[in-house]
């Protein structure tokens, strides 16, 4: 009897039109855990080097583990993969809700996506039934309208869908994939491989139930868990505020984004602080499936140019439209952000695009011709709102431009490359990394997927030195200056993070003791009775890890890739708490590789590190493709 | 004399019920622990019960979970005072204080 | 009975969760006896479950006598054994908190779990609480009129002097 990881894969041709339904291997499970891992997986095994992501070539895959589904705290999360067609390597986003749980029992682990549709379609996962549905109807349509008439078509309330809006249809580089109208599975574009597809939508209905190793095991764990989460500092900003709290936070330490990375403090930025969003917008708390965190609210604003209602407005949405375009109006931003999610736009790519096309615009590097018209001014809301528009329609030049992202971008606007804030194509968080040297400075540097908080997320440095001495054996370590402990910080994190992203579960409820992998091995084996310890967890993390780094390394990665915009490493801040630091990557570089156990010149990884996580059949694709290092 | 501007941030407003204000310190060359004793003149011992842990002496940098006391965070100018000389770091005027927790 | 705070609910559904691990033994929102309806861009998330009713509808619709009231634990209960499976409580229910359990095909109903209800365990806020008789609307009496007072009093210099 296998307990808690779901039970099957369904593999869908979408040019033949074609399903099968396969049972889910245990090795999958048991060296991958699920989700990201197990897309990293299938990935790595079926998706040949090279490929264009938006041809029918790319692969789709859709992941979730054994967590989902059950008491395990915040078992509300999937992820998507495939090859990114922003940045060309390992394309990978993570969402909440509750579309996963309901996948969870639907009894698929993994959904899989080759070649393309003749017609836009949808898939529809019925328990057993699954069928591809005509979305001729749907395609045009934002992610709203399409649930909406998706929801009703079928005649289910309980239906959950996960859809692309205009942005994917149109192979907007940056293009999401929204599930149940409000949560995104934001990053690196797999809404553009969706629609690429001509894959409208997933509708998703289960019935089943999951049974799990250790019944009262994990109800005991959950109810420790919750005790630990509500007397954490950062379960009160959370469950209280929100992300939106964030924004008061690295305000003050002056390590936000703000002007597309030219100042790290502004004044204005208490506008956007989250006492004012909470105070303002907020109408009542919202949570993903089986949170105890509940960081999510149901916003509105209720009259005005602006008027809107969503869920979900998070930090990075309101820097997106806010402080990295200099618009420090709480209602603009809010609606940007709620438009954002119709259209289907990674918030974080589409917000920093647009503000980098305003430092172009102020340093005169466009203007109105190339711009068809708008004007890019700092803090111009309405150009904010139509530039979203124009890119997600790729609509005249600009939207057209704008479309491609801000590397492409950089490269047709001469001098421009020097203020495009991305590593390996894909934008950086509004976390400025000249304030955080280990979660920012080297952590966005190496993520497997680019520029990304979320792959490492190591946040100690406003967290507590004492926890810091515990795991790292210095205060040093969450001292958010100090160079010295960034590498084995940023590793830690990335394998921690590599296995709630597998599980998955999220990871706002990993602070604390939850971060331990100790915690996460006791949650494994209550789930599926394998009998983990801690260091087979932080093991499975590295093995991601390393095999992320892999396909990375197949579709070209080199060292240069793992570097930091030249602004971060050569301009420091002016103002705040963070004023006159620059990112020192060198050093924290090489000292990630050697604690990584990869060759420290060129970043491969060695055959004995690939060989101690039982990854053979990688060192043979490596080696013949000159990318191992034979050590 | 030394003006500080006092942030009180997110949660911290319980116990002021206000974002900020100027707090003038009578003394010179000041030290954080000065500018919580105004904090204490102008919002009772309730404030002090949250700042500092008794156990300690110092900022109440953990939870008393049995007590219900949340951990706190002081940060001056931007950076959190455990990097500096603790309570015993100076101000000087113009010094921003801001308060989280 | 149990009773929820609305302001307080999230939608999570954790409820579901520990409600149908304690009495079918997985997790199944299908076999959970209390069940969360979100409207989510309402703003609004509502727990269903049997409010254990004294006039017991579904015990006076039932042809064989199969539902009755533990004294202890004033929870109404289906005796499984006497049931016939008809679902003429599910459709006497006014609140729709009688469901079929999609495998079995027994009528499930909250039963508070013996006086100890799981759900309310897992609810990290307290929005589901179990609560005697005597105290439902205390509370929101208590805050009522400290509301009401504090309207009436403003003007009532003298009220400062109270010790």
């Amino acid at each position: 009897m296998r307990y808690a990881v779901p039970e099957n894969i369904l593999r869908v041709d979408l040019s033949g039109q074609k399903l099968l339904k396969q049972e889910l291997p245990d090795e999958l499970a048991r060296n991958y855990l699920g989700g990201r891992g197990a897309n990293a997986k299938i990935l790595w095994d079926e998706l040949r080097a090279g490929v264009d992501p938006l041809s029918p070539f790319n692969i789709l895959v859709f992941g979730i583990g054994p967590a989902n589904g059950t008491i395990a705290p915040a078992s509300g999360r999937y992820n998507v993969s495939a090859k990114s067609p922003l940045t060309g390597f390992f394309g990978d986003a993570n969402s909440g809700g509750h579309w996963a749980a309901e996948l969870r029992y639907a009894g698929y682990g993994n959904l899989i996506f080759y070649g393309r549709a003749e017609k836009p379609v949808y898939l529809w996962i019925n328990d057993e039934e699954i069928e591809i549905r005509d979305a001729s109807h749907l395609w045009g349509k934002d992610t709203w309208e399409t649930e909406d008439i998706i929801i009703d078509e079928l005649g289910d309330p309980e239906v959950k869908v996960a859809c692309i809006g205009p942005a994917g249809e149109n192979l907007v580089r940056c293009a999401c994939v929204i599930n149940e109208k409000t949560r995104a599975a934001g990053r690196t574009g797999m809404g553009a491989v969706m629609g690429s597809k001509n894959l409208k939508a997933i509708a998703v209905r289960g019935t089943s139930g999951v049974k799990v190793a250790d019944p009262e095991g994990l109800f005991e764990f959950r109810k420790d868990a919750n005790k630990l989460i509500s007397t954490d500092l950062f379960y009160e900003l959370y469950s209280k505020f929100g992300t939106p709290g964030l924004m008061t936070i690295y305000n003050e330490f002056g390590s936000q984004t703000h002007y597309n990375s030219k100042e790290g403090y502004v004044k204005e930025g208490v506008n956007l602080y989250g006492e004012i969003f909470t105070e303002k917008c907020v109408k009542h708390v919202s949570a993903c499936f089986s949170c105890p965190l509940h960081c999510s609210s149901i916003y509105a604003i209720e009259s005005g140019p602006y008027a809107c209602v969503g869920e979900s407005c998070e930090y990075e949405n309101l820097t997106a439209y806010g402080t990295r375009c200099g618009n420090y109006d709480l209602e603009s931003t809010v609606y940007a952000s709620t438009l954002a999610d119709k259209l289907g736009l990674d918030t974080i790519s589409s917000g920093a695009t647009i503000g980098f096309a305003m430092e172009c615009w102020e340093r005169g590097l466009i203007t109105q011709k190339d711009t068809d018209g708008l004007i890019m001014e700092w803090g111009n809301r309405d150009a904010i709102i139509e530039a979203l528009d124009r890119m997600a329609h790729r609509k005249g030049n600009f939207g057209n431009l704008l479309a491609e992202g801000t590397k492409r971008m950089s490269e047709r606007i001469a001098g421009s490359e020097n203020f495009a804030i991305h590593i390996k194509g894909l934008d950086t968080p509004a976390v400025d990394p000249r304030g955080m040297m280990a979660y920012g400075g080297l952590g966005y540097a190496v993520a497997s997927r680019g520029g990304d908080h979320l792959r490492a997320l190591a946040a100690l440095g406003y967290s507590l030195p004492g926890k810091a001495k515990e795991l790292f054996g210095s205060e040093e370590a969450a001292d958010r200056f100090s160079i010295k402990y960034a590498a084995p910080v940023v590793k830690f994190h990335e394998e921690m993070r590599a296995v709630t992203d597998s599980l998955d579960i999220c990871k706002y409820i990993t602070r604390t003791a939850l971060l331990l992998p100790d915690m996460i091995a006791k949650l494994i084996n209550t789930l599926t009775g394998w009998g983990v310890n801690s260091s087979e967890v932080l093991r499975i993390g590295e093995r991601i890890v390393n095999l992320e780094r892999a396909f990375n390394l197949r579709e070209g990665l080199t060292r240069k890739d793992d570097t930091q915009p030249k602004r971060m490493l050569k301009e420091p801040l002016k103002t705040g708490g963070a004023a006159g630091h620059v990112v020192n990557l060198e050093p924290m570089l090489d000292d990630y590789y050697k604690i990584r156990g990869w060759d420290v010149k060129t970043g491969f990884p060695t055959r004995s590190k690939l060989e101690e996580l039982g990854l053979n059949e990688v060192v043979t694709e490596l080696r013949k493709i000159g990318k191992l290092s034979e050590g | 004399m030394v003006k500080i501007e006092a942030r009180y941030l997110l949660m911290f407003t319980r116990y002021t019920n206000k974002m900020n204000e100027v707090i003038e310190i009578k003394k010179e060359n000041p030290t954080v622990k000065d500018f919580v004793v105004e904090l204490k003149n102008r919002y009772g011992q309730k404030i002090i019960d949250a700042l500092i842990d008794p156990k300690t002496d110092d900022v109440r940098y953990e939870p008393d979970v049995n007590g219900g006391k949340k951990a706190v965070r002081i940060l001056l100018n931007g950076n959190m005072i455990w990097w500096m000389k603790g309570l015993d770091t100076e101000l000087k005027d113009g010094d921003v204080i801001q308060l989280f927790g | 009975m149990l009773r929820v705070d609305l302001d307080k609910c999230s939608g999570c559904r954790t409820c579901e969760m520990a409600c149908s691990l304690a009495h079918a033994g997985e997790f199944n929102p299908l076999k959970s006896r209390i069940r969360v309806v979100r409207k989510k861009l309402h703003g609004v998330f509502i727990p269903v479950y049997c409010m254990q009713c004294t006039s017991l509808p579904c015990a006076k619709a039932c042809p064989v006598g199969a539902i009755s009231r533990d004294e202890d634990t004033w929870a109404v209960l289906i005796n499984d054994e006497k049931c016939i499976r008809c679902g003429a409580c599910a459709q006497a229910c006014p609140f729709g908190a009688i469901t079929y359990d999609p495998d079995t095909k027994d009528l499930i109903k909250c039963d508070l779990c013996g006086g100890d209800p799981k759900c309310a365990k897992q609810c990290i806020d307290g929005a589901i609480v179990l609560m005697p008789f005597e105290a439902v609307g205390v509370e929101k009496r208590l805050a009522h009129a400290k509301k009401t007072a504090a309207s009436y009093l403003t003007d009532k210099k003298w009220v400062e002097v109270v010790p």
